[in-house]
């Protein structure tokens, strides 16, 4: 009995863990965007994901962690590979995504049709995890 | 089916013309035939219970397509915990996706281990190098290794 309370528990501590994170993201593009320092507003959010990129940490229809340019100059597909590069170098980063539950790292345009994805499991730099 | 029709037909014509005796008897036949239909259903039932069985015995395990793998199975459950509640420096990625690539351009061009190759200087402009390019897309740590630059190699890198 305990032990589910705790599971449930864990699963809204994670809940806001993910939400967390994408408002420190959106928090932090914003910022940068209004000082000027950003030519283009970014936002992250959670989507479904690509379910060929699935790992044991999955959530169900929340797999994907999609950022998206949402005004200002639009981003060109080097600047695209860019960002999900600076994202996925990151670690700690990718650790927390995975740990989280996200599976796909996904960077979209203005229009949000075309875009890159990364399976995240890809680059999670396994010993250092596992160590 | 044919045969239950005839039985109802004769067991009909002999309740209207002929005597009890007889009518007895087409009662019998009448219920000894539902026994049989009775048995050969309960027959029926047992083979496709059977059947039933069997097909739920060895019924094929579904592979699914897109089952995830179990690549993080020796992952003790702590270590996922810890990485999820470890705090990041948001703003330092979104610094790196605007400001790291111009930076990393500018440290590899004054940094360049060519520029002091006749100096004694080389060897430190070459880990200081190497430096820059592992972190080429981390803006803060970029900004330490512009600040290492300055002191160790004696030059001046204006934004």
């Amino acid at each position: 009995m305990w032990h589910k309370i705790m599971v449930i528990a864990d699963w809204f501590g994670e809940m806001r863990e993910r939400y967390n994170l994408i408002r420190q993201f959106n928090h932090s593009a914003k910022q940068t965007f209004i000082k000027g320092e950003a030519p283009t507003l970014l936002e992250a959010k959670i989507t479904k994901g690509d379910s060929a990129f699935r790992h044991e940490f999955s959530k169900f229809l929340g797999g994907g962690f999609r950022i998206k340019a949402l005004s200002g100059s639009p981003l060109k597909k080097s600047e695209m590979m860019e960002i999900g590069k600076i994202i996925i170098d990151n670690e700690e980063l990718t650790r927390k995504l995975i740990a989280l539950g996200w599976d796909t790292l996904e960077v979209h345009a203005e229009g949000g049709n075309k875009g890159l994805k990364w399976a995240l499991k890809k680059h999670a730099k396994f010993g250092g995890y596992l160590n | 089916m044919q045969n239950l029709v005839d039985i109802l037909i004769n067991t009909i014509i002999m309740t209207l013309f002929s005597d009890p005796d007889t009518l007895e008897v087409i009662h019998q036949t009448a219920a000894s035939e539902g026994n049989l239909w009775k048995y050969i259903s309960i027959v029926q039932f047992g083979i496709i219970a059977y059947l039933a069985y069997k097909l739920y015995r060895n019924k094929p395990k579904i592979e699914f397509k897109n089952k995830p793998k179990t690549e993080f199975k020796n992952i003790k459950r702590e270590t996922v915990k810890e990485a999820a509640s470890k705090e990041l420096d948001m703003e330092n990625v979104v610094n790196s996706i605007n400001k790291a690539k111009p930076l990393f351009k500018l440290l590899s061009k004054k940094c360049h281990p060519d520029k002091f190759a006749k100096s004694e200087k080389h060897e430190i402009a070459l880990i200081v190098y190497q430096k820059i390019t592992d972190n080429k897309r981390n803006y803060s740590k970029l900004l330490e290794l512009k600040e290492i630059a300055e002191e160790e190699l004696d030059i001046k890198i204006a934004e």
